[in-house]
């Protein structure tokens, strides 16, 4: 693997946080994400845009009451390229620290 | 730890996934080991299973919709519905003892979140289910009493169903110990 191929779109530090959040969580609201990555409604809205259009991430509109709430939740092709992304960090600490392999 | 590890460790600690498997099916465990005191015997099991599968999943759908996180990637739902179908099968009860899916349940939930606290507690209920349905401690139990006093003492409960309770207070305690571990990781994150 050569680390000049990661994917910028992911590789973002804010974005891989909301993969990283959105994978184990399966599915989050903005409400969620934004408070857990202490991001701003603006900010949030723009990495999700991001994630969107690269086809990683997709939403749903959902209602809690009458209170409107979106829901975010990783595609196939996003689970793909977060583990791609994993494997691609998992090999350069790998490099970093061969004596601990 | 990485942020990766914090952000995932966060998630879990709001879905509370380490926890509500491990006190929601041991009392159902807690329950089948008492239900000989209201004359109840293996087909307790068949209730008591599909009804804690049930809660469980409700539980964890509840307390996950709540806090605005999904289900995650374990798959409850397929774990639920299969338990609660094979919970049906009397011959399982009769023969495993009716902690026996209990314990299956919380093995394959733990399996499948990778929480080994989880899937080792299932293991051990699995394992002590069919060992404690067959009396074999209280027969020892009469045994030693007959030898030393000439007679037996009957009770409701058998010494084995006194072992499967201590094995579910003990993992019930265990769950309500990360319950308030996974509180201080939510306080944190909001401090």
């Amino acid at each position: 693997m050569n680390p000049f191929d990661l994917d910028e779109t992911i590789h973002q530090r804010t974005r891989l946080g909301i993969m990283t959040v959105l994978y184990e969580a399966g599915e989050a609201d903005f409400a969620f994400l934004k408070s857990t990555l202490d991001l701003t409604d603006g900010n949030l809205g723009r990495h999700i845009e991001v994630l969107a259009a690269a086809g990683y991430v997709a939403t749903r509109r959902g209602y809690d009451g009458r209170r409107a709430r979106t829901w975010v939740s990783l595609t196939p092709q996003g689970t793909s390229a977060l583990r791609i992304e994993v494997d691609m960090l998992r090999d350069i600490v790998g490099r970093v620290q061969p004596s601990q392999n | 730890m990485t942020i990766e590890e914090i952000l995932q460790t966060r998630v879990r600690a709001t879905r509370r996934a380490t926890s509500i498997p491990l006190i929601v099916v041991p009392i159902g465990v807690i329950l089948v080991a008492l239900s000989p005191l209201v004359d109840l015997d293996f087909e307790v099991g068949m209730v008591v299973t599909p009804v804690v599968a049930l809660a469980l999943w409700i539980s964890m759908k509840v307390t996950a919709v709540r806090a605005g996180v999904g289900m995650g990637r374990e798959r409850y739902g397929l774990i639920v519905i299969v338990i609660a179908l094979v919970s049906t099968v009397w011959l399982i009860q009769l023969a495993l003892g009716p902690a026996f899916l209990l314990g299956v349940l919380l093995f394959f939930v733990g399996w499948r979140s990778l929480d080994r606290g989880q899937w080792t507690a299932g293991a051990i209920i699995a394992v002590a289910s069919p060992v404690l349905s067959y009396s074999l401690i209280q027969t020892l139990v009469y045994r030693i009493e007959e030898a030393l006093t000439g007679a037996v003492w009957e009770t409701a409960m058998a010494a084995d169903d006194v072992v499967l309770l201590l094995l579910g207070v003990f993992f019930l305690v265990s769950g309500l110990k990360r319950f308030g571990r996974e509180s201080a990781t939510l306080r944190r994150r909001s401090s």
